[in-house]
């Protein structure tokens, strides 16, 4: 599957995306982001995922290929998936790229497609929040004091309701934008 | 004593089940079905920008959604050309799902699979398709000018140009004494079964194999296609018609789009899928037909004899030519009708529209060419002020000029021989059964009241009864009952009342304790339709050929264990005899049993069978070579040719002048579709025929505007007559036997529509006074024409 689309969010949404923990309360369905012990960069991600009448548990990991794309691998009862996640360098636009097989892989590619401009879409909006916590109406982040460490996993609030409803088919996406970020400032402290 | 089942009014055994709702329908198939609607083109003609499902997803229910670009392989490629032709120099043939352009309202786009339909519906209404459109050619007259193009590689919008000609007709017009020319037109219209399409499928994981019920003219069709396209194996792709409430034509596609992609969907989602046609999507993407516009040139002699005839005409395909160029083959073939041609061309261009697709419906071409015909020959009686019937007495082909060859290619691609008829003797029987040489007092008393009467009458072959060829499978089950089976499909004609009587009689059973299955790839895998008047035709002689096979086994069997001559065997009442010694026999049943030399003991009848087995010869194996266990055979019916049924038809109307109303006040038909099987049935294809050639030739009509839109594509604003509109006609019956095939008979399935418009055309422009060149006419149309002939 290939599929292109806009997103648009202030600099700090991408920002906030780079802590596991506000990934975690952004991500709607999501049950763990665990940052690889390796420092690596990677992420384990345990989430619930709902595309169309597909549902179920998906775990996989987002490594960073370079420093405006992730690679999302993982499966799950929803199926098997392995994307290319590219951002454009004015983080205007995101292609996803790669196959998806299983339930996921049955629902149609321009299902898929818009399900993962809106995961993009509503974690980049959930995220954007949290230079402003207080912001209303907005999802609160889990009740976490501080940042957690490396190799902690940061359990997520879980999804209801709507929040089931609702596609948030891409954890890939979520996640893949969060590395992104992450890969860029990492590539920026190596220039720094 | 024997009873006779050929030829009875034997009671239809399908009403039972249809009359009392217990038929199985496809919708009553796969209650748990997920259910699918379609996302169909608002456009005529435009490209498609996008697909945005976003808010689709909202639907909880929602499946999937598939576009063109979801469909793997063979699946993405444009649809089979189901008959190629060598002047077919343009076919096109649309894809299952449009591919970023839409050639008519209704063309598929998208489709939704949810938990059931409503949800399907639900998800559709919310999936956004961006459009950028395009000029639309609608209609024949901007087709021909094309100013704008369907395809745009296709110019002029000519899919095909067709000459075929006997003699030298221009020279011949050229030479006449007599020589009119004028036009002549036909608009489009539709089957309009009371049941649109379905389509339900299974894939079942553990036997690996495709189970389709889909409601249509040719299973054998679907799945030759489904498996070629899937890459399955044949025996892997089931194919079953179910009940089915009429096709009229329409149902013979295959594929229809719909007939692969519900398939497809429910392998890939390893769900039972289904989608039933609603009404509007039946207007929109169910074939149509008939729209047509013709020249005539036409030469005859002082006597009315014509002398040469030259037609041409433009036939409207609608955006897609699947069925190639059958339609204006047929038409340019049977225009010719029952009379004598010695000269006679015909060319004809084959046009895209941005309208849906055209193939055919019951008549398929024939009423356009019976139309010009039928007028053509009105034309030269009023030209020499001759009577109408005269003129065509003095121009039918005689009985004894048998078989009559026109040096043409009918639309089986084999030559155009009408094998026999009596044409002269229908004529006088029309004649008798409507009052045509009393009519002139009824006429003129009428008029003395105010009343406006006229009087038509229109005349048609038709080749019915298309190979290539149909099977039939008859098996004696071990407790009497004769099980038989043939792949062509059933639309409520009553195929398995005749069939059983064709069997009864073979075979010296009661036709009740004959099973007739049609149309389920399970029981008979070779076969090609029902369509073209064929099915009792094709069919029955194949039944027939496999029940005499059947009776010779049975006869040697039962010979063997009664220790009498073949020859000397009869079967009656389901018990093989010595001939008039009823006490010297053995019951069909019984038969079965021996027949099989393993004889368990399920049954009274195989325990009262092994009294005849006889004591086995050791040095023969228990099934002899050239033999088989089984009381059954298989056997195949195909023609030469085509066989031509024939007809006449003739109307009185009253017309109104003040409303243009017109009103049918007698209906006669005489019909030569050779023996009868069942005289009840034919009368019923003749009643159903009839309605739906008043329905084609006063109330139904598909009202495109210029844009594309179908502007009356519901029930609403489709004019289908009730049955206080339609006439019940009189009906009387030739039976003149074809040579072609074992049982002599012809087909009658098409007959009854073929020449209503021209029959009515006649009546009404006897009693208006008005010119009627066109059909169908509405009320406000007649009002005009009588009201700018008043004026001049």
């Amino acid at each position: 599957m290939r599929a292109t689309f806009p997103v648009s969010a202030p600099p700090d949404a991408w920002a906030a995306l780079t802590d596991p923990l506000r990934l975690a309360a952004a991500l709607p369905g999501c049950r763990s982001v665990t940052p690889d012990a390796d420092g690596d960069g990677a992420l384990h991600v345990v989430t619930e995922v709902a595309v169309a009448s597909v549902r179920g548990l998906w775990a996989g990991t987002v490594a960073p290929v370079d420093a405006d794309a992730v690679r999302v691998r993982g499966s799950g009862a929803p199926g098997g998936v392995d994307l290319v996640v590219r951002a454009d360098a004015a983080r205007t636009m995101i292609t996803v790229e790669g196959t998806v097989d299983g339930p996921l892989g049955t629902v149609g590619s321009t299902v898929l497609a818009a399900a993962l401009r809106r995961t993009a879409e509503d974690l980049l909006a959930a995220a954007a929040p949290a230079s402003s916590p207080d912001a209303p109406g907005q999802p609160h982040p889990p009740a976490v004091a501080a940042g957690p460490a490396v190799g902690a996993t940061v359990p997520a609030p879980r999804a209801v309701g709507a929040g089931r409803r609702r596609v948030i088919a891409a954890t890939a996406v979520g996640a893949a934008v969060t590395v992104i970020a992450a890969g860029r400032r990492r590539m920026r402290r190596r220039a720094g | 004593m024997t009873t006779q089942w050929f030829g009875e009014r034997v009671e239809r055994r399908e009403d039972q089940r249809l009359l009392t709702g217990a038929g199985r329908f496809l919708d009553d198939a796969g209650h748990d079905a997920l259910g699918v609607a379609f996302v169909r083109s608002p456009h005529a003609h435009a490209r498609i920008t996008g697909i945005d499902v976003a808010d689709a997803l909202d639907v909880d229910g929602l499946v999937a959604v598939y576009t063109w670009d979801d469909l793997p392989g063979r699946l993405a490629d444009p649809l089979p050309l189901l008959i190629p032709h060598p002047d077919l120099t343009h076919p096109r043939t649309q894809h299952a799902l449009a591919r970023g352009e839409v050639n008519h309202v209704g063309e598929p786009v998208a489709m939704v699979v949810a938990d059931d339909r409503y949800l399907a519906e639900d998800a559709a209404d919310r999936i956004v398709v961006g459009y950028e459109p395009l000029p639309a050619v609608v209609g024949i007259g901007p087709a021909r000018s094309a100013e704008h193009l369907v395809h745009a590689d296709v110019p002029g919008n000519v899919a095909a140009v067709t000459t075929q000609e006997l003699g030298d007709a221009r020279a011949a017009i050229a030479a006449a004494p007599h020589v009119l020319e004028f036009d002549l037109a036909m608009e489009r219209s539709l089957s309009s079964p009371l049941e649109g399409r379905g389509v339900h499928a299974r894939w079942d994981a553990d036997d690996q194999r495709l189970r389709i019920r889909t409601s249509t003219q040719t299973s054998t069709g679907v799945r030759a296609a489904v498996a070629s396209i899937f890459g399955l194996p044949d025996v892997a792709v089931e194919v079953i018609t179910p009940d089915v409430g009429g096709g009229f034509g329409t149902k013979v596609v295959h594929p229809y789009p719909e007939e692969v992609l519900v398939p497809w969907a429910a392998r890939t989602l390893g769900r039972e899928v289904k989608w039933v046609e609603d009404r509007y999507e039946h207007f929109v993407s169910a074939t149509h037909e008939r729209g047509q516009e013709h020249h005539v040139r036409v030469g005859f002699d002082d006597d009315g004899v014509i002398l040469g005839l030259d037609v041409e005409f433009w036939h409207d395909t609608g955006a897609y030519t699947p069925y190639g160029i059958v339609l204006p083959i047929i038409t340019a073939t049977q225009l010719p009708g029952p009379y004598r041609h010695r000269h006679y061309r015909v060319t004809f261009t084959s046009l895209y529209t941005n309208t849906v697709t055209c193939t055919p419906y019951r008549g398929a071409g024939r009423p356009q060419g019976c139309f010009v015909m039928e007028r053509t020959v009105d034309r030269i009686g009023e030209e020499l002020g001759l009577d109408r019937a005269e003129v065509r007495r003095r121009n039918l082909i005689g009985p004894d000029e048998f078989p009559y060859d026109f040096g043409m290619v009918f639309q089986d691609g084999r030559p155009l021989i009408y094998d026999s008829g009596n044409y002269p003797a229908v004529l006088e029987g029309v004649k008798d059964l409507v009052g045509w040489d009393g009519f002139a007092a009824e006429r003129e008393a009428a008029a003395a009241e105010g009343r406006r009467l006229g009087i038509g009458l229109a005349c048609y072959v038709e080749g019915t009864g298309v190979g290539p060829y149909e099977g039939g499978h008859v098996h004696v089950e071990t407790n009497g009952r004769v099980m038989v089976a043939t792949g062509l499909t059933s639309q409520g004609q009553g195929h398995e009342t005749v069939f059983a009587q064709i069997v009864a009689d073979e075979l010296g059973v009661d036709a009740a304790d004959v099973y007739v299955t049609t149309g389920d790839t399970r029981r008979f895998p070779y076969a090609v339709g029902t369509y073209a008047s064929r099915a009792a035709v094709m069919s029955g002689n194949a039944i027939a050929l496999a029940a005499r096979q059947v009776r010779a086994k049975a006869i040697r069997i039962a010979a063997e264990a009664l220790e009498a001559a073949p020859e000397d065997l009869e079967i009656a009442s389901g018990v093989v005899q010595v001939r008039g010694t009823p006490s010297r026999g053995i019951p069909l049943a019984q038969v079965a049993v021996l027949s099989n030399p393993l004889r368990y003991a399920f049954s009274k009848e195989a325990q009262a069978a092994t009294q005849f087995a006889s004591p086995p010869d050791p040095e023969v194996p228990p099934v002899p070579e050239d033999d088989e266990p089984g009381l059954e055979a298989r056997d195949y019916y195909s023609p030469v040719r085509s066989t031509f049924a024939a007809g006449m038809h003739a109307a009185v109307v009253e017309v109104d002048p003040d409303t243009g109303e017109v009103d049918v006040l007698r209906y006669a038909v005489v019909h030569d579709c050779g023996p009868l099987i069942n005289p009840m049935i034919v009368e019923g294809q003749i009643h159903g025929g009839v309605a739906q050639g008043v329905a084609g030739a006063l109330y139904e009509r598909l009202a495109y505007d210029a844009a594309g839109n179908l502007a009356n594509a519901s029930f609403m604003d489709f004019l289908m007559p009730y049955l206080s509109e339609v006439p019940t006609p009189e009906i009387g019956h030739l039976e003149t036997p074809s040579p072609l095939n074992p049982l002599g008979i012809k087909g009658a399935g098409e007959a009854g529509v073929i020449p209503g418009s021209a029959c009515l055309a006649a009546a009404i422009e006897d009693a208006a006074g008005v010119r009627i060149d066109r059909m169908p006419i509405s009320p406000p149309e007649l009002w005009a024409l009588i009201g700018e002939e008043a004026g001049t």
